[in-house]
């Protein structure tokens, strides 16, 4: 759930084929961040109430 | 009589039986309504076939067959779901030249009522993302001003609808695309549960969020084609207890969703606020409600999205990468940074979500909430290079699978706003049943946009 660091993105989006120009990638990369942080709060969700609702 | 392309479905199927109007006249005055209100951007496709598709559907009724109340009624279909022999290109040039052949089921269960399919209406590309300006076909407008946006995915359907051109339209939400342009541009939209109509001929999103549902003038007719569009008999009829009142019924006011955020508007606050006390009028006991809170609904939810989404566009991606929409790659690129644990756990919160939510309503009838926090955004305000989200409370039911249904309850500066009534699974009748009341103690919903 690290910050994900633009060189890792890059090798990510090569390895799925994903070539971006430049705004492209720039944007992109504000979007996966943004997901990391979603996923982080999934994290926290799943760990406050994994006893409540599972 | 009016213009034929005004009467409701309703109004229209009695019309057609009684020999008053034909099929060809009703499709004509809307085909010529499409044409005269063409800056909507609604349609994409016209078909060519469309009054012939018309004569048959008369001489069903001449014969005095009666296959249902859709015989001889014009549909339009979001360009994402396959109707035989029209153009589905998902709305973008990565399809260019594609044409279904064959109709998806719920295509066909509409048909073999002798619906008339007039066309195929504008989508945000593959469903994902917009307004985008630099696709084959321009972006629809908003009826009540068309210098800011629909809202979509089911731009087109919503644009159509609310600007008098059809009054029904078939559309598709994953994560509020049938109700956040319902709301925008003031009409009806109403997302079944899941798996209430068939996807199959769909071109989907992300399976587990997808849906698909109608956008229509009114209630009763959204609730009317939704019981066609029904797969299998398990359900309940949506229309079944319309005009029944609501007398008794306890609705759930979660207000906690939209008024503690600073990004809801002061009209759409105040809309809900009268719209509770409207619905308390007419009998219903409203109490105040604690929904959970929204952000992990919206965490878990575009985590699955944005994996599913990359996942079927992977190979589409390989071979026609250079003629994707910016906007979309760009939102297509944002779940490489999700990995198969990422999705896994995403999924792993589904069902402590959904039963958060269960017990949250499990002592009400109906919740109503809002669909969106603001009115339309302006057109330029989409004139940068990132996409906007524009904030609305809708993506955690197609998570959940419940049933919602945004209606309008307002205006804010001229521009459309919508209330959303949201209800356990299988409840689209009592949704309906509510939403009919308030439509008819109200005038929202015969508010008609200048033209």
């Amino acid at each position: 759930m690290n910050k994900l660091s633009e060189k890792e993105f890059r090798r990510i989006l090569e390895a799925k084929g994903l070539n971006l120009d430049d705004k492209t990638f720039a944007a992109a990369l504000q979007g996966a961040q943004h997901l990391r942080a979603e996923i982080a709060l999934v994290a926290r969700y799943l760990k406050q109430n994994s006893d409540k609702h599972s | 009589m009016s213009n034929p392309a005004d009467l409701s479905l309703m109004e229209a199927a009695a019309a057609l039986r009684s020999g008053a109007l034909t099929s060809r006249l009703l499709v004509g005055a809307v085909l010529e309504r499409i044409a005269a209100r063409a800056k909507l951007g609604a349609f994409t496709h016209i078909a060519a076939d469309a009054l012939d598709q018309a004569d048959v559907a008369d001489a069903r009724l001449a014969r005095k067959e009666d296959p249902g109340p859709f015989c001889g009624v014009p549909v339009a279909v979001k360009d994402l779901i396959d109707v035989a022999g029209q153009p589905a290109t998902a709305g973008s040039a990565v399809l260019a030249g594609r044409v279904a052949d064959k109709d998806a089921p719920v295509v066909a269960q509409l048909r073999a009522q002798g619906a008339v399919f007039i066309g195929k209406l504008a989508t945000y590309e593959f469903a994902m993302v917009g307004p985008e300006l630099n696709l084959p076909d321009p972006p629809a407008r908003n009826p009540w001003n068309i210098t800011h946006i629909t809202g979509g995915s089911s731009s087109g359907a919503a644009a159509a609808v609310a600007g008098g051109l059809v009054r029904l339209a078939i559309g598709t939400d994953t994560g509020g695309s049938i109700r956040s342009p319902a709301a925008y541009c003031g009409c009806v939209g109403l997302k079944p549960s899941y798996d209430r109509v068939s996807r199959a001929g769909t071109f989907p999103l992300a399976p587990t969020l997808d849906h698909v549902g109608p956008l229509a003038a009114t209630v009763a007719e959204a609730a009317l084609a939704l019981d066609v569009m029904t797969e299998g008999r398990e359900w309940r009829l949506a229309s079944a207890m319309i005009g029944q009142g609501i007398n008794g019924l306890h609705i759930g006011f979660a207000r906690n969703w939209f008024a503690e955020d600073s990004k809801a508007s002061a009209a759409s606050i105040r809309a809900l606020d009268e719209a509770a006390a409207t619905l308390s009028m007419l009998g219903a006991r409203v109490s105040l409600i604690d929904l959970p809170d929204y952000a992990p609904y919206e965490a878990a939810a575009s985590v699955i999205l944005h994996a599913e989404a990359l996942a079927e566009h992977a190979s589409l991606i390989a071979a026609h990468q250079g003629a994707y929409g910016r906007l979309t790659l760009q939102c297509l690129a944002f779940g490489a940074a999700i990995t198969e644990a990422d999705l896994a756990m995403a999924r792993r919160a589904v069902q402590p979500l959904s039963n958060a939510m269960t017990e949250a309503i499990a002592k009400v009838d109906v919740v109503l909430t809002a669909t969106t926090l603001t009115a339309a955004l302006p057109f330029s305000a989409f004139d940068g290079e990132k996409a906007v989200w524009t904030p609305m409370r809708t993506i955690a039911f197609n998570l959940t699978g419940q049933p919602a249904l945004s209606l309008p309850c307002g205006f804010d500066n001229g521009l459309p706003l919508g209330l959303q009534l949201v209800g356990a699974i299988g409840t689209e009748d009592m949704l309906c049943r509510v939403g009919h009341a308030f439509e008819q103690a109200t005038d929202h919903a015969v508010q008609r946009p200048p033209f």
